[in-house]
């Protein structure tokens, strides 16, 4: 598996650059692969709410939430949320909550 | 129907040509390809998404519903079941110039009653030759 380097701190991840252990997940981690996902400057209130539903859906779910769901909760268009995370919601925003690649949904 | 021809070009890119008109389809850098165009499962929810939102307009202009710079933003999940992969999933936000209000349903009635959603409903029978 390759490591990612953040912040001075070292990941595992998978070939797609996903994370392989949650719990060394950190705002830190979210923050630092921001830019390597294209997004520019500080990650926004409306990413902190994405990423943070994407992480507390996971925890009581064991998955990530289907798209639909994820719009309807955080009342974020799907237009909006490529808008926040230009490779979208399974590529940017579930990496950057720290989940493991998404199989089946977002 | 015209004849749809797709010839090889380099690794995974293909041309398509029809009546006359030519685009390439290829892998993204991440899968194997060169990222010349958009990818086979891309271009299918391209497709449905053109064939709902001509549905859609259709509709709305026979019911004098207002549609110019209507828009749908459409995105697709892929499920892997047992190494067999597919578009499991496809969700789309439509945005048209004013709320159709209680014409919602049957605007999005109109966009579910395309040719290609028919299509896939139904699982069309493929027969391939060598």
């Amino acid at each position: 598996m390759p490591n990612l380097e953040i912040g001075g701190k070292s990941y595992e991840v998978d070939e797609d650059g996903f994370l392989q252990a949650l719990d060394e997940w950190s705002k830190d981690f979210a923050q630092g692969y921001a830019s390597i996902e294209g997004i520019d400057g500080e990650l926004t209130d409306e990413h902190w709410k994405l990423i943070d539903y994407i992480r507390d859906y996971y925890a009581q779910y064991g998955i990530a939430p289907m798209i639909r769901k994820l719009c309807k909760e955080t009342g974020l268009t799907l237009k909006k949320i490529y808008e926040l995370f230009p490779s979208g919601p399974a590529k940017g925003a579930c990496k950057l909550a720290g989940l493991s690649k998404p199989t089946g949904c977002v | 129907m015209d004849l749809i021809s797709i010839k090889h070009e380099s690794g995974l890119c293909f041309s398509v040509s029809v009546r006359g008109h030519r685009f390439l389809v290829d892998m993204g850098k991440g899968d194997g390809g060169a990222d010349e165009g958009p990818s086979p499962a891309e271009l299918l929810v391209a497709s449905i998404g053109s064939c709902v939102s001509a549905h859609i307009v259709k509709y709305c202009q026979t019911s004098k519903i207002p549609y110019e710079g209507m828009e749908l933003n459409v995105t697709f999940q892929i499920t892997d079941e047992d190494n067999k992969k597919r578009i499991s999933h496809i969700v789309g936000d439509i945005s048209l110039p004013q709320d159709p209000g209680p014409r919602t349903a049957a605007v999005l009635r109109a966009g579910q009653n395309c040719i290609i959603r028919n299509t896939l409903a139904h699982g069309p029978e493929i027969d391939l030759e060598i």
